[in-house]
Parts: structure tokens; sequence; C-alpha cells
């Protein structure tokens, strides 16, 4: 109903703000692009050379892999401890998604830890009953492994929020037409939830695709590993650019993909207006088994990497890793988030607020251009800040400015998304009632919307903070040289097999990241 | 002369190619309460934004007390315009309490000044204590009262309200509406006041303008638009009307169920439309009926019967509740109105 037309106050306050930070974030990009073209042809025809197309093979095959096996752990999962009368629901309901706040080189790290060839299984083993070897676990089946274990809540998280909304009265009308409660689920629950498992699927895929810490580690040539290496060995940017390049496309595809399909499942969901919670069905005998697969996928995916983590840290001290070393990176972690995040928050608020209040073509554009940010692995944005640092403004390379807006171009969509639901949340009324009540627009932001938004705004500083704790790729190539962070402090002792070492770096990560998300949690609850 | 408290001129407004609001030209007078009715998308809730200063007017002029605050060249934002506005869904402070939010459009900074005024707005909307309240822990009708009170606080020259009652319970409703109804002739406020329910216009307007398609059909007081609807898009609206054909005779009006003596203007022979209300009309049993019983509404305290004549056309009348007459009987309904009908060629009024 509302056409305001954009006064010349909110021109500068708002408009040219967003159009400058979506500017921004387009930046490394568009830089990409011209490094390619400036390529020679060689570098052009590497694109079709077998490595390439190799290299394009191994990434997908292992984005296919992950996301059917995530499938296989999430589906069940989903359904009993939304569904289901298991004992313990809400504690299983809690701790299963958790893997999620572990970053995939912590979870790399920890599983080559415990089975790699100088890990603890190996030792023991070793000292027991002799044997030397142990199947190889770097490659395939490792990145594999550690990545589901790590993307799976993606998917899972995605299908709990679908089964929640699905209206009782259809499973009412499957009952009463003579279906059993397994024919129900298959005929009536499934189709219905196929929307919400595309999504998360979506969600695991590009996951796969950015990552860089767990198939490094893993030592699994995907992407990510193969233009670090490019980057690394020969300096060669035109073919580090071009690699980049086709992996980004193929993220923006999946990016599309998932926009297109989250906007049908909305539609789908929208004609249901009940609001009665789903029925809880009983599993009878069949209560063991599932008690017995929710305690195995929590086994593996959070105690033993716990309890792994836990030794290594023990060991540590006995070893008498320095603590010096890892107070200052614990400072240089938390500065650099900190700032990541009040930065990338405070670029979020004119671009959530355009896109809430003034919807038209040009509000669209920009939101839609910041979501691009989501195909944009860490690696290439970093390569791309290289490049253009050094050739075009020297005296921020490797500087933290140049890191911190490296973390711009990958947070802010996370950002502006929650702001803008809790900017949606605010009755638009309560804004022309204070207007009508005398005061000023600036007036009315200070004392109306933004005591509203503030939770808002809280959750976004959170989401980008614990985020960016954990950003490797990216920290790895920008920062300032002697810059040491916990995540760079984990990975410089992974890659020389000083678990000990890496040990207590990994475990702050996770508690520091752990507690913004804990606040998130347990956040008193909105009383409007 | 009149003074006037609101004047608009020549009033459009259009949003994206849709034309809302078309030469609108509204006046009103200092001091009263403006029900403005009618059907939903008819533009009356633009026409309050646009007063408000929400909306920009694409013509035309809105002059409050002797300031023009919107044509051509002048637009004044809602805060300088000194309108206080109820909301519908009343857009109380959510993180404010009720003290708060009232005191929230008031000027003055000496504390004490604020909490006196605040105490005695309570008292007022007959909320006394609850000043210490949020929002969530009132219910709909004390919200009401609360956004009352706060559109009140900065004591404006005019009151805009939005279909105010519509989200409160059907029993508080009438209430309310009599308490809001006093308290605004109380502090002489004047009030333009937007509802879809002609039954609520009636009631709290001293004057209703009727609208459609972003166009007045009628303006005068709840008596003059219910009985002398200018059109007959006002006589329908305003509601329980039914029209039969008739044609002028020497003596008045003839229908097919009697003549009615009212004196027209017209040649005799025309032919015109007359607006039958349910209660212009009188049920008999009788040996020579004119029409049959096709349903009966039993409203408690009456009956609503709904009766088709030969010639097909259906109309409405009240009967006692005591009177039952059952489904497909045969019945004479006559005119006894006791007072002049509206008649109709098209869709004008005579």
């Amino acid at each position: 109903m509302k056409t305001k037309r954009p006064s010349l106050k909110s021109v500068f306050v708002l408009w040219i703000p967003s159009i400058l930070i979506t500017l921004g974030i387009l930046l490394p990009l568009i830089y990409l692009v011209i490094r390619a073209y400036d390529a020679n042809i060689d570098a052009w025809s590497l694109l079709l050379k077998s490595s390439t197309i190799k290299t394009l093979g191994r990434t997908v095959w292992l984005a296919v892999w992950v996301t059917l096996f995530s499938i296989l752990v999430a589906l069940p999962l989903a359904w009993l401890t939304t569904r289901s009368d298991i004992p313990f629901k809400r504690m299983w309901a809690i701790l299963t998604p958790l893997p999620l706040v572990i970053p995939s080189y912590v979870g790399a790290y920890l599983l080559v830890s415990m089975l790699g060839p100088r890990g603890m299984v190996q030792q023991w083993l070793e000292g027991s009953l002799g044997i030397s070897r142990l199947p190889e676990i770097y490659g395939f089946p490792g990145a594999l492994y550690i990545l589901t274990v790590l993307s799976f809540p993606f998917i899972l998280l995605s299908i709990r929020s679908s089964l929640q909304r699905v209206d009782p009265s259809l499973e009412e009308a499957s009952r009463s037409l003579g279906n059993n409660a397994w024919q129900t689920f298959w005929k009536v629950i499934f189709p219905q939830l196929k929307p919400a498992i595309l999504t998360g699927s979506l969600l695991v895929v590009l996951y796969v695709l950015r990552d860089f810490g767990a198939v490094s580690i893993m030592r699994y040539n995907t992407f990510t590993r193969v233009i670090y290496i490019q980057y690394q060995s020969s300096f060669d940017r035109s073919t580090a650019a071009i690699l980049s390049l086709v992996l980004v496309s193929l993220t923006i595809i999946i990016l599309i993909i998932k926009q297109v399909s989250q906007n049908r499942a909305i539609i789908e969901r929208s004609d249901s207006k009940n609001t009665r919670p789903p029925p809880i069905i009983p599993l009878g005998k069949w209560r063991w088994p599932a008690l017995i697969f929710c305690s195995s996928i929590v086994i593996v995916t959070l105690i033993i990497p716990g309890s792994n983590l836990i030794y290594w840290v023990l060991r540590g001290v006995q070893a008498g890793e320095k603590i010096g070393n890892l107070w200052e990176a614990t400072q240089n972690s938390i500065l650099a988030s900190g700032l990541a995040a009040v930065l990338i928050l405070i670029a979020a608020i004119p671009i959530a607020i355009i896109s809430v209040r003034y919807p038209n073509k040009l509000s669209g554009m920009i939101e839609r251009t910041t979501y691009l940010s989501f195909a944009l692995p860490g690696i290439v944005v970093a390569l791309a800040l290289v490049f253009f640092g050094s050739n075009y403004v020297s005296a921020l390379y490797q500087s933290l400015p140049l890191l911190l807006f490296a973390y711009l171009v990958l947070f802010l969509p996370e950002a502006v998304g929650s702001v803008k639901t809790s900017l949606q949340q605010i009755n638009p009324n309560l804004e022309e009632a204070a207007r009508s009540l005398g005061s000023q627009p600036f007036r009315v932001f200070q004392k109306i919307t933004f005591p509203l938004v503030r939770p808002g705004l809280v959750a976004g500083f959170g989401l980008v903070f614990l985020t960016t704790m954990k950003e490797l790729s990216a920290t790895l190539i920008l920062s300032p040289i002697g810059y040491k962070t916990l995540a760079i402090g984990v990975w410089d002792a992974v890659s020389e097999a000083f678990f000990a070492r890496a040990a207590a770096p990994a475990l702050l990560i996770i508690l520091i990241s752990s507690v913004p998300l804990a606040l998130m949690t347990f956040r008193k609850e909105r009383k409007y | 002369m009149q003074q006037y408290s609101v004047i608009t001129e020549n009033l459009n407004k259009s949003f994206d190619v849709d034309s809302v609001l078309k030469n609108l030209d509204l006046k009103i007078i200092k001091g009263e309460i403006m029900a403005i009715v009618g059907p939903s998308g008819c533009g009356k809730t633009t026409t309050l934004r646009l007063i408000a200063g929400f909306e920009q007017p694409d013509k035309g002029k809105i002059i409050l007390g002797d300031t023009i605050v919107a044509d051509e060249k002048t637009f004044l934002p809602p805060e300088k315009r000194g309108v206080g506005m109820v909301f519908q869904d009343f857009a109380l402070f959510p993180h404010l309490t009720v003290a708060e939010n009232i005191s929230f459009g008031i000027k003055s900074k000496d504390k004490e000044k604020i909490r006196e005024e605040v105490d005695s707005l309570l008292e007022l909307v007959a909320l006394n204590n609850l000043g210490d309240r949020f929002p969530h822990e009132l219910s709909g009708g004390q919200r009401q009262r609360v956004s009352l009170a706060r559109a009140l606080a900065p004591k404006p020259d005019l009151i805009l309200m939005d279909e105010p009652f519509s989200n409160i319970d059907a029993d508080t409703r009438l209430i309310i509406r009599e308490e809001v109804r006093k308290i605004l002739k109380k502090l002489k406020t004047t009030a333009i006041f937007v509802t879809h329910d002609q039954e609520e216009a009636l009631f709290m307007g001293d004057r209703l303008a009727v609208m459609n398609e972003g166009e007045l059909e009628q303006i005068g007081t709840p008596e003059n638009v219910f009985q002398q609807p200018k059109s007959r898009f006002v006589a329908e609206f305003m509601g329980n009307t039914d029209f039969i054909p008739g044609v002028i005779s020497k003596k008045g009006i003839k229908t097919e169920i009697g003549e009615l003596e009212q004196r027209i203007n017209l040649p005799i022979g025309t032919k015109i439309d007359i607006a039958v209300r349910f209660d212009d009309l009188k049920l008999k049993k009788s040996k020579k009926p004119n029409a049959i019983v096709l349903a009966r509404h039993f409203k408690g305290s009456m009956n609503i019967y709904r009766l088709q004549l030969p010639s097909g056309n259906i109309l409405h009348a009240y009967a006692k509740h005591t009177k039952t007459i059952e489904l497909g009987k045969f019945v004479k309904v006559k005119l006894d109105p006791g007072h002049d009908l509206a008649c109709f060629i098209g869709e004008k009024a005579l």
C-alpha cells in the first residue's frame, strides 16, 4: 500500500551507502573477471585440460555423496526429534545440530589425529598389537566422512522446521482414509518435506564447494585446494583466477537453484492456516533401535571428537606447549572477529532498511547482490583481494583493513538476514504512530525502531562473530604477516602434524564461538 | 462563518495505476465527529493517511486549521501536523509501558508535569493504576483506550481513527464505542472516524460521509443519510433496503403491493424504483395474499421474513418475534411506512 518517495535525507543515509557496499561486494568478482580476461591463451586452454575437468569431477562427486549421506542421517533424526516419543527428545534435539559449531579444519584435524598415520589409534595399536599401518583415511573417504558429519545438520534443521509446520489434519485425513502411520509418512508427509530436503541439501552442497579446511587436511584435490596450491607454488595468478571463476560459477548456479526452490516452498506452504501442533507418534518396540541410532550419532559427531580433542589438549599440556602464543592468538581472533562483526552489522543496517521499508526494483537488486556472497568461497575472495591489493593499493596488502573487508564480502548476507527479519517483525504503524505524535524520523529510529530491532542486531552480531572466528582460508591468505589467529594456529600445527599443539587453539575456537550461540539459544524469550 | 478544522480540495491519489481517490472535497467542522463509511477499497483509509501525512497526494490541497499542509508545493511531514492517529491494530509501542506510550508525544521536559498529564489521561480513559503495565498485558479494549489516550496526549487539533473498534470483541465493542464518543465530546476534539460498519458510523458520527470507489457519494447527518439517500448505492449500503418498481399515478405511486400516497413532481406513468426498508412493510394473513414466505431469520427480538412477490421481486419485512409464519405460506404484504420513501430513477435519487 505504501508509496513513499525516498526523501533527500534517506538517499544520503540509506541508498548511497547501500549502493556503495553492494559495489564493494562485487569488487572481488569483477576483479577476477578482469584478471581472467587478461590471461593469455595458455591459461584459457587450462580450462579444458584434463586436470581441470578432473578437479571439477572430484568436487561434484564429493558434494553429491556428502549430500546423500547427510540426507540418510538427517531424515530419520529429524523425524525422531520432532514427531516421535523418543526418550530425552529435547536433549537429542539440542545435541544433534551442534556439529555446526565445529569448523571443518578442526573436524578434519580431529579425524586425522585419531585415525591418521601418527594418530591416537595408530599409536595405541602399534604399542599393543604391533600393527604399523591403518587403512588410508586421506583422500575421498576421509573428506566424505568429515564433511558429512559436519554438514548434515543443515538438512536436519531444514526438515525439522518443515515437519513442525505440516498441517496435522492432512495426516488425520490420510489415517481416516485407511493408511497406517508408515504409509502416511511416505504418501503424505514425505512429499511435503521435499522442498525442505532440497533447500538443506543445497546448503550442504554450498558448504562442500566452499570448504577449504577439511579437503586440504584430507588432501583431496577439490577446487579450493587446487586454487590454493596454484597460488602458493606458482604465483600464476591468471590460472588461479580462472579456476576460481569456474568454482564461483558452480556455486552461483547452486545458489540460484536454492533461491528458486525456496520461493516455491513458501508458496506450497502458504495455504495452511492450522496452528495445531502435529501429533506425536509412539515408537513402541522401535524405541530401543531409535535410541541407539540417536546416541551413536551424538557419540560419533560430538563425543568422540570432543574427547579426542581433550586428550590432545592434555598431552599438549604435558608436553609443555607454550600458552603465551595462545593468548596472543586469542586476542587477535577476538579483535578481528569483533571488529568484523561491528563493521558488517553497520553495513547491513541500511541495506536491511531499504529492502524492508522501501521495496522496489533497486532495493531488491541490492539485496540479491548481497546474497551473492553465499556463493563466494573464502579462498576466492582472498585471492582476488590479494591480487587487487598488491596491484593497486599496496598499502592495504596484507593489512587488517583488507582482511576485515574480505570478511565483509563473505559474511554480509548473514547480518542483513538477521536485521531484516527483526525489522519485518516491527509493525510499520508503530513508526507512523511515533511520527504522528510529533517525532522526527531520526528520533523515531532512536526511540522505536532501534530498541525493537536490538535483539536482531545482537543475534546478527553473534552470528557474524561466530562465522568470522571459524573462517580459515581468507584469514590465512590476507592476515598481516605475523598476525596469528586461533584458526591460523590450528592450521599451522596440523600442517606439520603437531597434533598436540593444534588442540588448545581448536578447543578455544569452539568454546568462544559457542558463547554467542548459547546466548542466542538461552536468551530470555521476547514478551512481545 | 463556519470554522473548519479540515478542508480537502480536489484531492487525488493513485497507487501504481489504481486511482484510489478522485477529486475528494471534504469540509470538517471544528469540534464535530465525522464518520467516513464505505465498503473496503473505497478510499476511506487513504483519505485518513493523506490527512495524517503518511501519504502524499498526487493532486489537490489539504488544509488543517488555517495551514496548508499539502498541495503542489507544500508537504508537511506527519510530525509537524499536530494530528493524532488511532490505528486499527492500536500500534502501541511494545517495549514501552502504558505510561511511556502515552507520554511519548508530550513535548514538556518537566517530569512532574508529564506525570500529571499522563495520570489525568489515564483517568479520562478509565485506566487508572495501569500505567506500569506493558501493552501485551492488556485486553483489546484496554489497548484501544491507551491508544486513544496516547493520541490525545499532545493535545492535537484533530484525531484520526482508522477502524478503531474492529479488533475488539463484539460484546465490549458497544461499550468502548460509547466511551470513546463521550471522551471526544467532552474534550470537544474534532475527529475523523473511518469504518466499514454503517451501524457504527450512524452511532459515532455527528455527520456521515459515504464513500464509494474513491468518490464521495453523500455527506450529511446520520438521519439525513439514512432517510434520504442520494443514490441507490447509499440506500443499499446503509442497509436493510430492497427496491421495488413503481409507477407515478394520480394519487401517488402505484406498486404491486398497493398504492403509496406520496406526491412526486413527475408526469403520470413515469417508472421509478422505490427503496423499501424492512420496517416499512406490514405482514398479514389474508384471503387475498400477494407474497410467499421464502425464509425466516429469527433474530430473538424480532423476525425478518424474506418474501417473494408474483413478479419475482424479493422483499424483506420485520415482524414481531412472536409472529411465526411457516415457510411456503402465502401472506399479504402492505406498504405502511408512515413517512415518504426514497425514490430513484436509475442510480440517482429523486
